[in-house]
């Protein structure tokens, strides 16, 4: 928290009443025109408006010479001197004083002489040459007349205090303050006694003397309550705070922190409450309250707009950042971050830009981006090289002037070295003509003496010169390295953004090739389950298909047998009592036909049984049935089966079919061909299972049953399955061939 | 004097019929056809009979479980399990608990040929059930001196010939053998069934599971 000075205001205002002691060539009305100028000059400074002040400044001025008026011309130059440097505060302006302390002195005018002495030591001050400002603030006091000009020895006093301060001597700072104090307390001025009060305390915390500077803050803030001073109170409110602070009193600097606060508002100065609210957030801070950091902040920050003080902004968005960070709020944060940094980028502001680059090293290092954090560290080290470096060039200004002017003394004093040597030389002469050996011996020696000297002199000089080229030189290196690493880095910046920016193409490329292939995952996968479901649909036709065949297989087959059953029960019911004989014949067509159902669900459920589908399955039910069928009968058969058919598979209808057809020709042979031999075949012929069936039977009636119903569903069975059946009958058997194509 | 017989039958149409069947043979004496399998014990005890029909599919106590009852108080007992289809599990499972042999439904008027062949220690054996007889045992390696509880050389090649359809007399004409003796090997292959699978249902038994 920086401690809030009070230096008595730079203008020293000539609204003063003048003793008239002097015999005056002048008009009193001149005079008084004069002097009206100059207040006109000062009013218009004080409203800020510097060339109209100046105008008057030098009106007056004209006035005075025209006049003849030198003492009005003495203040109205202090004047002009004084608006100029305020105008231009690096303007060379001492020389300007050299007129008015010229007439100062023609005068024997003491306020004069300590004006102007007094003048040219705050241009010193501002131009942080203090061991000068210190020599003229003194002269100033020496011209002043205790009596009549006491305030402003008083002031000179503060101010040599205040210099003392800074080049840390604290004890002559001490002895000038109280200095002041004396002659403010003399003049009754409490404002400024209260204020040269507070900068003791000051010099006390500087010197760590904490208690008693707080003794002093607290007795200059009761001289400003007395006098209702509120600017005043409200930066010796912000030192207590500081002070208490410091010392871990929370509480106490909470309450100054408030009064502070409450006098910044009073004063209704938008710069005062801003730089109250950056204090009272910094305390905030320090108590670690965040949010109410954040209010006050937030505040000083919506003052430093208004009154658009930029480099205070930036600060102040630094250290928004700051709370931000501990708030959590990265975005916020970094946020703040670029708003300090673009007021830095307007104002060129080198010392800002490293504060800002650290604070972010150290915010994106907490974060974990190792690399930003790196980057901003490099910036913030290469700013703080930088920065050092206008500093060392400052130095080597310095050291040149000094050198330039030493060369000129040298210059000088050579000269006046010559003219002595020769007057010695001289001397020497005319002591050897004189005789006087002694003397001539002593003058020789002193001419040697002063040749040595010059000697001295000159090497002393030429080394200067060359400390000041190697300065120069190391100025200009680290400037050029400074300028060569911030080069570097940005070209480093540059590299990096460029390489982001390739990054981010390849991961768009990335991005969008992995987009197609899972679009075309998913198009493959939309249409694969299109095929499936086609597929599934077709299995599920095909399975509707299989499912109507073998009902209407059983409809047809079992439903109407059934039904033939049911009549024939019915009938032989009725031709009990009428017709006995006819019920043994229907009773046996019952028995017949319900055994053929028997036999066809048998087959049907077969065939439907998935793990049939082999020909080795067909082959041997087909074996079986002769166990079953013409074995009891004791007729002889053989039966064939190609081995390489066995494990051809067959679809259930096929199958099903086929096992039908066979059934149905050996159940012909049994009924009608009275055979003694039969001789099965299964074998492959070209893509086509073929089955033979041969009898050596009889072929009594048997033209009248093969082309009866028996064989008509055979062929029927064999065209639904693609298959062709052939029938040959001769008078020694018959054969029945079956083709049914095969994969 | 016939043979006592009592069925265990839950359809009553059957029952019937079987009740009409059975009423003229003389060889049968059809003591009692009881619709399930709850007292199946104490109804041996009332009729005592010689042979015992039952069917496999009962409510309640199945014909499987009600084999077992019997086949604990009487091991001699036969009992001849009737079923629709031959080709599911049941038969198989039937013998493996001691049946005497099986009849299928549609050929329930073969009755009194079957009841005559499981007395005389005849048990018919199809396709469907070699076939499972025959995974069963563990396929020997080498040939080796058959024990008392593997298939021997002969019996599996005889239970091949069963599974490709052949009938006892194709297969007693294929292996030139009796027809007598292809039915002692089936009778042979019956109790090695019986024994196997008891070993297998304590084997079974012991990993928690039940036959």
């Amino acid at each position: 928290m920086p401690m809030s000075f009070f230096l008595p205001a730079a203008t020293l205002l000539l609204c003063l009443t003048f003793e008239r002691a002097f015999a005056q060539p002048y008009k009193a009305q001149d005079s008084v025109a004069i002097y009206k100028m100059l207040e006109e000059a000062d009013a218009s400074d004080l409203s800020g408006d510097m060339d109209k002040a100046l105008g008057h400044a030098r009106e007056a001025l004209a006035l005075s010479k025209s006049k003849k008026m030198d003492r009005g011309a003495g203040f109205a130059l202090l004047k002009i001197a004084d608006l100029v440097l305020k105008k231009d505060g690096a303007a060379k302006t001492s020389a300007l004083y050299d007129e008015p302390f010229r007439i100062g002195l023609r005068l024997n005018d003491s306020f004069l002489l300590g004006l102007t002495k007094h003048q040219l030591a705050q241009y010193y001050r501002d131009q942080v040459q203090y061991p000068e400002a210190i020599d003229s603030y003194k002269q100033a006091v020496s011209f002043y007349r205790p009596s009549a000009e006491g305030h402003y020895i008083a002031l000179a006093s503060n101010d040599q205090g205040l210099l003392y301060e800074r080049m840390g001597q604290y004890d002559k700072a001490i002895d000038m303050y109280l200095q002041a104090i004396r002659f403010f307390e003399k003049e009754n001025d409490i404002k400024e006694a209260a204020n040269t009060t507070g900068n003791i305390g000051i010099v006390y915390y500087r010197m760590g003397k904490k208690q008693e500077a707080i003794r002093q803050f607290r007795v200059s803030a009761s001289m400003r309550e007395s006098i209702g001073d509120v600017k005043g109170l409200t930066a010796v409110y912000g030192n207590l705070v500081t002070a208490f602070s410091s010392l871990d009193q929370q509480d106490s600097a909470s309450h100054y922190q408030r009064l502070a606060l409450q006098n910044a508002e009073k004063t209704g100065v938008k710069h005062t409450l801003a730089q109250a609210y950056a204090n009272a957030s910094s305390l905030a801070s320090r108590q670690q309250k965040w949010k109410e950091a954040l209010d006050y902040e937030r505040k000083s920050i919506a003052l430093y707009q208004d009154v658009g003080d930029q480099l205070k902004l930036a600060n102040r968005f630094l250290s928004l950042g700051l709370i931000y960070d501990k708030l959590n709020d990265s975005i916020a944060a970094e946020n703040s971050f670029a708003s300090a940094m673009d007021i830095a980028r307007k104002l060129q502001n080198k010392p800002l830009f490293q504060s800002i680059y650290t604070s972010g090293s150290a915010f994106y290092a907490r974060r974990n981006n190792h690399q930003r954090a790196l980057d901003y560290f490099k910036f913030s080290t290469a700013y703080k090289d930088s920065v050092l470096n206008e500093k060392v060039s400052a130095n080597v200004e310095e050291l040149k002037t000094k050198y330039e002017t030493e060369k000129k003394d040298f210059d000088i004093a050579r000269l006046e070295t010559e003219k002595k040597l020769k007057q010695l030389e001289l001397e020497k002469k005319t002591a050897i003509i004189e005789g006087n050996r002694i003397l001539a011996a002593r003058k020789e020696a002193e001419i040697a003496l002063l040749k040595r000297d010059e000697e001295i002199k000159r090497l002393e000089l030429a080394q200067k010169k060359e400390e000041l080229a190697r300065q120069e030189l190391l100025a200009r290196e680290s400037e050029q390295q400074v300028l060569r690493s911030l080069q570097e880095l940005q070209i480093a910046e540059n590299e990096k953004k460029l390489r982001q920016r390739q990054l981010e193409r390849e991961r768009l490329l990335r991005n969008g090739m992995i987009a197609l292939v899972v679009l075309l995952f998913l198009i493959g996968w939309l249409l694969f389950n299109r095929f499936k479901l086609r597929k599934k649909l077709e299995e599920k036709e095909k399975l509707l298909e299989v499912r109507n065949r073998i009902s209407k297989d059983l409809h047809d087959d079992i439903g109407s047998t059934l039904t033939s059953i049911h009549i024939l029960s019915r009938a032989s019911e009725q031709s009990l009592e009428k017709e006995p004989g006819n019920v043994r014949r229907m009773l046996g067509d019952i028995s017949q036909q319900s055994q053929s159902i028997q036999q066809n669900m048998s087959d049907i459920v077969w065939a439907i049984r998935p793990d049939n589908d082999k020909v080795e399955n067909l082959v041997n039910r087909m074996r079986e049935n002769i166990g079953l069928t013409l074995e009891p009968r004791q007729i002889q058969c053989s039966f064939e089966a190609d081995e390489n058919l066995l494990r051809q598979s067959l679809p259930m209808e096929a199958r099903k079919e086929i096992l039908l057809i066979y059934k149905e020709a050996i159940n012909n042979i049994l009924k009608h061909a009275h055979a003694t031999e039969v001789n099965i075949r299964v074998t492959r012929q070209d893509g086509f299972l073929r089955m033979t069936v041969r009898d050596n039977g009889t072929w009594k009636e048997k033209s009248t049953t093969y082309s009866g119903t028996g064989t008509t569903s055979m062929s029927q069975r064999a065209a639904s399955i693609n298959g062709t059946l052939r029938i040959d009958g001769s008078a020694h058997g018959t054969t029945v061939t079956l083709d049914v194509p095969v994969t | 004097m016939g043979v006592k017989i009592i069925i265990y039958e839950d359809n009553q149409h059957l029952r019937n019929s079987l009740q009409s069947l059975l009423r003229f043979q003389d060889e049968i004496e059809l003591q009692a056809i009881l619709p399930n399998a709850q007292t199946v014990l104490q109804d041996i005890e009332v009729f005592s009979p010689d042979v015992v029909l039952m069917d496999i599919d009962m409510p309640v106590v199945n014909g499987i479980e009600a084999l077992r009852q019997i086949r604990n108080q009487y091991p001699e007992l036969p009992v001849l399990m009737l079923t629709v289809f031959e080709d599911n599990d049941n038969i198989f499972h039937a013998i493996c608990a001691g049946a005497s042999g099986y009849l299928l439904k549609k050929n329930i008027d073969q009755v009194v040929p079957a009841v005559r062949d499981v007395l005389s220690g005849g048990a018919p054996m199809t396709g469907v059930v070699a076939r499972k007889v025959l995974s069963l045992f563990p396929k020997p390696a080498m040939p080796q001196p058959a024990d008392d509880h593997s298939l021997s050389a002969r019996e599996t090649e005889l239970l091949q010939l069963l599974i490709r359809g052949y009938s006892y007399k194709m297969i007693a004409d294929e292996l030139q053998i009796a027809l007598e003796t292809v039915r002692t090997h089936i009778k042979r292959i019956y109790r090695k069934l019986q024994v196997n699978s008891a070993t297998e249902a304590i084997y079974k038994a012991t990993r928690g599971g039940s036959l």
